[in-house]
């Protein structure tokens, strides 16, 4: 930027000349500078950090917020303009660097999103001496891999924007800008690969987020709730994710994703229920170990959703259903407990969330505490009390250290949610309310959508060739035949 | 949107499937024996070729029409002569589709949910069955093969009973005792009734329409005709004759070292099995009355139907009973099956000698 401005000044002092004979019919025309100067006084009255410097000579007038703004550049600017004389003024600011602006918005836009603003009689100019002060990049709290990179999206949209391009270098990689909400304005960018993205998802997401009019939206999991089809179902269905690469890898495969400015968070779409399965690490070890990973997650959502539920229909109705050998301890462990299995699950379930929610708001150092708390409250006191049983204790422990298995915390919490649909249900009829359960489950989950795309593709509708690209994890030398 | 999405071959395989197989799953075999006596499974390939040429049937329509839906042929008749067809058509298939359900639950009641209320079980079904219809039949197709995710690996559990098959006790006869051949047949024949729904949506599958059908059936043929086998020799025939629910006897064999008598689990799966016969009834029934009444809105016309089938599902008090309705509604519905193919197909062959007769002129 500075070489820039010392190579304008060079052009500048060679035109000198040819400057002074601009006439000064000019400055007495009715200019258009003055009344956007009004409105922007008007819309920004009343604020007390809006810093001013006036220039009377020049007639220029120059509007920031000091804590927006690279205060070394600024002063800098000034100095070159304490040089010049009032016939320099518009040949000055005719230089690239200094946008003209002639609408309102562009100017609210610009002096909020840390430019300074310059007045003369006729015109309005954003100066961009912005300052990139925000969170250094460091690791993804939520999102953690073993194998892979360890950075991940901070709240500065323009060094999110940085991360991508980092890891896409192609000029196929296109952006659109676009904004969100009515007063106050959110940008939001779209990122795609030409040629690889749909035309059709491009222009139906962007039709979708110029629809939001609303103010509030400060983040991009809030953003998303707002651009969904199906606002009432408890799962997710635009990808979020705080991760560079995981972007990265998405936009070769065919997805836009959605950048927010101040939010460290990326929206993916169109995505489908296995992409909230994938993890980083799955690619960074060798197939057969990411296929055996990745079945083990499938397997512990099943046991997140039903293994509680079992337990309870199996010790309230069924049973005939425990192998001799078992039941005899399972008796044992149930005689003390005087509540009918399903309240004594709800119950534990009902303390395992609280544990993990006051766990998530805790500080770290409170947050030990909590552990150490919780598992002598869950684990010894409680059966010793006669509340629970033991097994029901390793049932909802088993449960719960499932839940976490899956990747997306997302779709961890939408999966622990419907659990206790299941426990109910199978408090009422047993192994049939599970079925009947499961049936809701399958129905509503294969009739989502996300941006048009089904949600359970590549399983239904069936397409078996995704099968290794998105059920498992298949080998690599046949993941360059994906067109 | 989704309306212009069309079914793939897979799909419409997968829902003839589950339209197929119901609730007389868990009694075929013994149907076979008596039918056919010893060594029955051989029949069912004959009653399944038959289905083939029903199927066959069904396509020669669709082709012959040049693509045309049922309903779009039948659109040359004034309403007032469609109507007691449809009407009579709509009535069988909605009570076949109700009745298959409050078998299944009946039999769930009288085996292993004795303290749970029909009308509970029943509310569970009609749930599920709202939920599916009220989408296209698109969308049906979709949960349809989660479905069958969710039910195929029932199948793999006769792997159980491997060990205990003898072949010694499939005799060397074949179709000896006492045999019911034509009577017995139709009732076999029923068993794979749901083939027939096909002609209401063969318009909508993508491509190979009649390969899909086909594989549609030869999908549930193999599964009955396997249960069917591994029953004759698992089972004694005379046992086999015996046994009211030859299948539901077969799971009960099944057990896991951690959980064992596993069949009200594996039962009920089959009731998701079974809500998709009903849900595609109730949906060709749905079709038809939309068909004749365009200005009632679809919502309220299927709030209508589920009421009705919810107060048709209690009038039979037994299982008996339901057998008897179950046993005339499905000769109706076989009729229907060979008889409305080839009344399409003379529609559509008297229609294109119509239009070249007037097209000459």
């Amino acid at each position: 930027m500075r070489k820039d401005r010392n190579r304008f000044l060079k052009d500048f002092k060679l035109q000198k000349d040819q400057i002074r004979n601009i006439t000064s019919d000019m400055r007495e025309s009715k200019l258009a500078g003055e009344s956007i100067l009004e409105q922007f006084i008007s819309d920004f009255k009343n604020s007390s950090d809006l810093s001013v410097t006036e220039f009377p000579h020049l007639t220029v007038k120059i509007y920031y917020f000091s804590y927006l703004i690279n205060k070394d550049h600024y002063e800098q600017f000034l100095s070159m303009l304490r040089k010049i004389t009032p016939d320099e003024v518009q040949p000055f600011l005719s230089h690239s660097e200094f946008k003209a602006l002639s609408d309102m918005s562009d100017v609210e836009e610009a002096i909020l999103s840390g430019s300074v603003i310059l007045f003369t009689e006729k015109q309005a100019y954003e100066l961009p001496f912005q300052e990139g002060k925000g969170r250094s990049i460091a690791p993804s709290e939520t999102e953690t891999v073993i194998l892979g990179a360890h950075d991940a999206f901070v709240e500065s949209v323009d060094v999110n924007l940085s991360l991508i391009r980092k890891r896409v270098m192609s000029s196929k990689l296109k952006t659109i800008k676009l904004h969100v909400g009515n007063k106050a304005k959110r940008t939001v960018y779209l990122l795609y690969i030409e040629g690889v993205a749909s035309e059709n998802d491009l222009e139906e997401i962007k039709k979708r987020i110029l629809s939001v009019h609303n103010d509030g939206i400060v983040d991009t999991n809030m953003l998303v709730q707002y651009i969904d089809e199906y606002p009432n179902s408890p799962f997710p269905q635009f990808y979020t994710t705080e991760r560079p690469d995981v972007v990265a890898y998405k936009m070769f495969d065919g997805k836009i994703v959605g950048l927010m400015d101040n939010s460290p968070f990326a929206f993916c779409t169109p995505v489908s229920f296995f992409d909230f399965m994938e993890s980083m690490d799955d690619f960074g070890q060798r197939w057969i170990v990411g296929t055996f990973i990745k079945i083990t997650r499938y397997i512990a959502i099943l046991v997140t959703l039903l293994f509680t539920a079992l337990y309870v229909a199996v010790t309230t109705y069924h049973y005939e259903m425990i192998p001799q050998a078992l039941l005899p301890t399972l008796l044992e462990s149930r005689s003390k407990v005087p509540f009918p299995p399903v309240i004594e699950a709800l119950f534990l379930e009902f303390l395992l969330e609280l544990l993990r929610e006051a766990g998530a708001r805790l500080p770290t150092k409170v947050g030990q505490t909590i552990g150490i708390v919780g598992g002598i409250v869950i684990g010894q006191a409680a059966v010793q009390a006669g509340i629970t049983s033991n097994i029901l204790i390793i049932v909802v422990a088993a449960s719960a250290i499932a839940s976490f298995v899956v990747p997306s915390y997302l779709l961890s919490a939408s999966i622990r949610i419907v659990r206790f649909g299941f426990i109910i249900l199978s408090g009422f009829w047993g192994n049939l309310g599970i079925i009947f359960g499961m049936g809701i489950l399958i129905i509503h989950l294969s009739s989502l959508t996300n941006l048009n795309s089904p949600y359970l593709l590549p399983i239904s509708p069936m397409y078996p060739k995704f099968f290794k690209y998105s059920l498992i994890r298949g080998p690599f030398k046949k993941k360059a035949e994906r067109g | 949107m989704q309306m212009k999405e069309k079914l793939s071959p897979f799909q419409a395989s997968i829902l003839i499937y589950l339209i197929q197989s119901g609730v007389t799953l868990f009694f075929l075999p013994r149907l076979v024996a008596e039918a056919f006596g010893t060594n029955g499974w051989i029949g069912l390939i004959i009653i399944s070729i038959i289905v083939n040429m029903n199927l066959f049937l069904i396509w020669l329509v669709f082709k012959i029409s040049k693509g045309k839906s049922m309903l779009e042929i039948i659109s040359i008749f004034p309403k007032w002569i469609t109507l007691p067809i449809f009407l009579f058509i709509a009535g069988v298939w909605l009570l076949l589709g109700v009745f298959v359900m409050v078998k299944f639950c009946m039999i769930l009641r009288v085996l292993f949910f004795g303290n749970v209320s029909l009308i509970y079980l029943l509310s569970m079904a009609y749930i599920l069955t709202y939920m599916l219809l009220k989408m296209d039949l698109y969308q049906i197709a979709k949960s349809t093969v989660v479905l069958f995710y969710f039910t195929i690996w029932t199948v793999f559990l006769l792997a159980f009973h491997l060990p205990e098959f003898s072949f010694i006790r499939l005799t060397p006869f074949i179709f000896k005792g006492e045999t019911d051949m034509l009577k017995g047949g139709v009732n076999i024949f029923t068993a794979l009734l749901g083939y027939e729904l096909s002609i209401l949506f063969i318009h909508m599958i993508e491509r190979k329409q009649l390969k899909s059908l086909i594989a549609g059936n030869t999908i549930t043929s193999i599964i009955y005709l396997g249960v069917t086998f591994v029953s004759y020799g698992f089972f004694s025939f005379e046992q086999l004759i015996r046994e009211m629910y030859p299948v539901v006897t077969l799971l009960g064999y099944i057990s896991f070292p951690v959980l064992e008598r596993v069949e009200n689990f594996t039962f009920s799966v089959f009731g998701l099995k079974v809500l998709m016969t009903t849900v595609m009834y109730l949906w060709g029934t749905k079709e038809l009355l939309q068909y004749q009444f365009k200005k009632i809105k679809s919502t309220i016309l299927l709030i209508g139907i589920l009421i009705i089938s919810f107060f048709v599902s209690f009038i039979p008090k037994v299982i008996k009973d339901v057998e008897q309705w179950l046993t005339y509604i499905t000769y109706a519905c076989t009729a229907i099956a060979f008889l409305l193919p080839i009344f399409l197909l003379i529609t559509v062959l008297f229609t294109k000698k119509l239009n070249r007769m007037s097209a000459n002129e």
